[in-house]
């Protein structure tokens, strides 16, 4: 089990798309802080590549690697493997492969130049984007044979989750501006990874904006130990959804 | 200043030499009290208290005298709600006492020491713990009000006082005074021709320093911080501020410097960051607003659609969430020459101002100010790209809020 993911890894990384990856990453992340002088700024722009970049990036590689290497699979599937561990093979080799491109190209500037408790969510945040749309990449993956619907669909998701979501939010907030509606906006940002994870930075970053009647209420929730607690364990089971649902169809699947 | 101290130092002088009496108060002494010792007191006298917690009520002085302490005598007022010093007459100086526990009544407001109808008193050195008020200014003129430290720690605005209340004064100066944990720190009621320097006033539970009516002043080189809002200056006219900083105030209805009603005045070289809102601006005429440096605010100005005529220019807007915000689609004042962290233009003929004009308000600003809730979409994606939409073709936001030249580098101000 381990060997499978570990292989699977280290085809990754020998992957030259995934090394675009991780330098495009390296690049932005390192560059920015280089050239930036007000790191209150860089993280910000940092926090907008992580929001857009990574699930971008992750879930479309992860695709396009499913697909790819599916006679790999087929290969190791006339083993006498287990398909549970070729499946969880596949998940974690492929989103450590992210994760690691993630933390070397944004994490460790973030923690050389600026240490701070907004870096470390903005890492977390990160790592856990890139678990969660590798998930959803498999989940699309393996529901669908054919690999350009595949990619239509992950990108569709993609637009979905870092654009659409907030603007059904901001509509739903317009329409229902007389009612209190801060605990169900709270509620429905669970809904949506992308936003959790940009909640969480955000909290720890400008607090000072928040503040006003609804912000208070975000504040006190995403802002306490508490908050970003919760927050954390739903960006957890947003990773490990997909994957039961992945293992679920991957097991019963006819190759 | 200067000058009034060296005046007052001659008056002493003069009265001194006048064969003025010293009288000597101690618990050993022959005059155990205070009270005892203002009855025997005339005007140029000297009254010297020794080391002692002295238990008085409403001490009345209508001597021109020197009060003091060189060994930091208490007067305790035992939490009754009377003032404990009432001085009536001029030329009265009080130094060195610690005033404490006078209580809180809701038909009168008791005061540590009070000033009445009088002129050319000092109050210094002292301390006041708390005390419902601390020094109550009832028609004072060319006073000086210095180095008092003052405390309270009140919990709820409404049962609370003022450390340093003024109401009716002319050339009063308030000055190195520390001040926390009360309503307002410093309170301005139709007080001209005032100056307030080199105070810090922190954690008071409204306001750090609050004018209302009160025309012709003037405060330099202060600290707020951590208050309800830093400043609050309403109704008045020709206030001049420089060299403040505000910093951390913060909390929902929170403001470094709010401006009501107010005209002709200046802001200058101060330094806001960290509050929530910079300077709030509601009626505000004529301001010249140059020099200062916004920095980490959650909005570094929010300038209402009934401020007219107004320069912001040179000044630093540094990493504010929103840099400036308002609620109409005109503008009627003048921002020139400021440095933007959110300008992204270009500089081509190298006489470092940017080549493109600058628009502060940003989409976002203006939507949160509809739907408060929608703060919640901070930095999504999705407002990113409104955002973008709006700049290039703009529909929302004031077009003639703009900055023609802004800056490419900040200004150090430090």
């Amino acid at each position: 089990m381990q060997n499978i993911s570990f292989s699977i890894a280290a085809d990754l990384l020998k992957n030259k798309a995934i090394f675009i990856y991780g330098l495009l990453l390296a690049v932005l992340g390192w560059g920015m802080f280089l050239i930036e002088s007000q790191p209150e700024k860089t993280i910000l722009a940092l926090l907008q590549i992580t929001l857009i970049v990574v699930p971008l990036m992750t879930s479309i590689f992860a695709t396009i690697y499913y697909y790819n290497s599916a006679e790999f699979i087929q290969l190791l599937l006339i083993q006498p493997l287990k398909r549970r561990s070729i499946i969880w093979g596949i998940f974690a080799g492929l989103s450590s492969g992210f994760v690691l491109s993630f933390l070397v190209g944004i994490g460790l500037p973030l923690l050389l130049f600026y240490p701070t408790t907004a870096s470390l969510h903005l890492i977390l945040s990160g790592t856990f984007l890139s678990v969660i749309f590798t998930g959803l990449a498999l989940l699309v993956s393996t529901h669908q044979q054919d690999k350009a619907r595949s990619i239509g669909f992950v990108l569709l998701l993609w637009i979905f989750f870092t654009f659409i979501f907030d603007g059904i939010l901001l509509w739903a907030m317009y329409q229902l501006a007389d009612y209190p509606i801060e605990q169900s906006i709270l509620f429905g940002t669970f809904l949506n990874p992308v936003s959790v994870a940009r909640t969480l930075v955000v909290m720890q970053t400008e607090a000072a904006a928040l503040l006003g009647l609804s912000g208070a209420i975000f504040k006190d929730f995403f802002g306490s130990l508490k908050g970003s607690f919760i927050a954390m364990l739903i960006l957890i089971i947003w990773g490990i959804l997909p994957y039961l649902f992945v293992k679920r169809k991957f097991l019963t699947r006819d190759f | 200043m200067l000058i009034r101290t060296a005046f007052f130092i001659i008056s002493f002088c003069v009265h001194f030499s006048l064969g003025a009496n010293t009288i000597l108060v101690g618990k050993t002494l022959s005059v155990k009290s205070i009270s005892h010792a203002l009855t025997l007191a005339k005007d140029g006298d000297t009254i010297l208290v020794r080391k002692g917690t002295y238990c008085e009520k409403t001490l009345m002085i209508k001597q021109s005298i020197t009060l003091f302490t060189k060994e930091s005598a208490k007067i305790d007022a035992q939490g009754v709600a009377n003032d404990i010093l009432v001085i009536f007459a001029d030329n009265v100086r009080i130094k060195g006492f610690q005033f404490v526990n006078v209580g809180v009544s809701f038909l009168k407001e008791a005061a540590a020491i009070r000033l009445v109808h009088c002129k050319n008193v000092i109050v210094e050195n002292n301390k006041i713990d708390s005390c419902f008020f601390g020094i109550y200014i009832e028609q004072a003129k060319n006073s000086i009000i210095s180095d008092n430290q003052i405390r309270g720690a009140f919990k709820d605005e409404a049962s609370a006082g003022n450390a340093i209340h003024a109401w009716k004064g002319d050339a009063l100066s308030i000055c190195n005074n520390f001040i926390t944990g009360h309503r307002d720190g410093i309170y301005f009621e139709f007080v001209n021709n005032s100056f307030i320097e080199n105070n810090k006033s922190q954690y008071n539970l409204r306001y750090g320093l609050h004018f209302m009516f009160s025309n012709d002043d003037g405060y330099e080189n202060n600290i707020f911080q951590d208050n309800g809002a830093g400043v609050a200056v309403m109704f008045s006219r020709n206030i001049i501020m420089r060299n403040n900083w505000f910093i951390h105030n913060w909390g929902g209805a929170s403001y470094g410097l709010l401006l009501k009603e107010i005209s002709d005045g200046s802001i200058d070289k101060n330094h806001f960051i960290e509050n929530t809102i910079g300077i709030m601006a509601e009626g505000a005429n004529r301001l010249t607003i140059s020099n200062n440096k916004f920095m980490l605010n959650g909005t570094a100005m929010d300038i209402k659609g009934n401020c007219l005529d107004n320069k912001i220019i040179q000044n630093d807007f540094v990493a504010n969430t929103f840099e400036v915000v308002t609620n109409s689609k005109q503008n009627n004042n003048f921002f020139d020459e400021n440095y933007w962290s959110n300008y992204s233009g270009y500089d081509l003929n190298r006489d470092s101002f940017g080549d493109i004009a600058y628009r502060p308000v940003n989409l976002f600003a203006k939507i949160t100010n509809e739907v408060p809730s929608a703060t919640f979409l901070l930095h999504s994606p999705f407002v990113r790209l409104m955002e973008i939409g709006e700049k290039i073709f703009p529909q929302f936001i004031p077009q003639s809020l703009m900055d023609k030249r802004p800056k490419i580098k900040p200004y150090a101000y430090d």
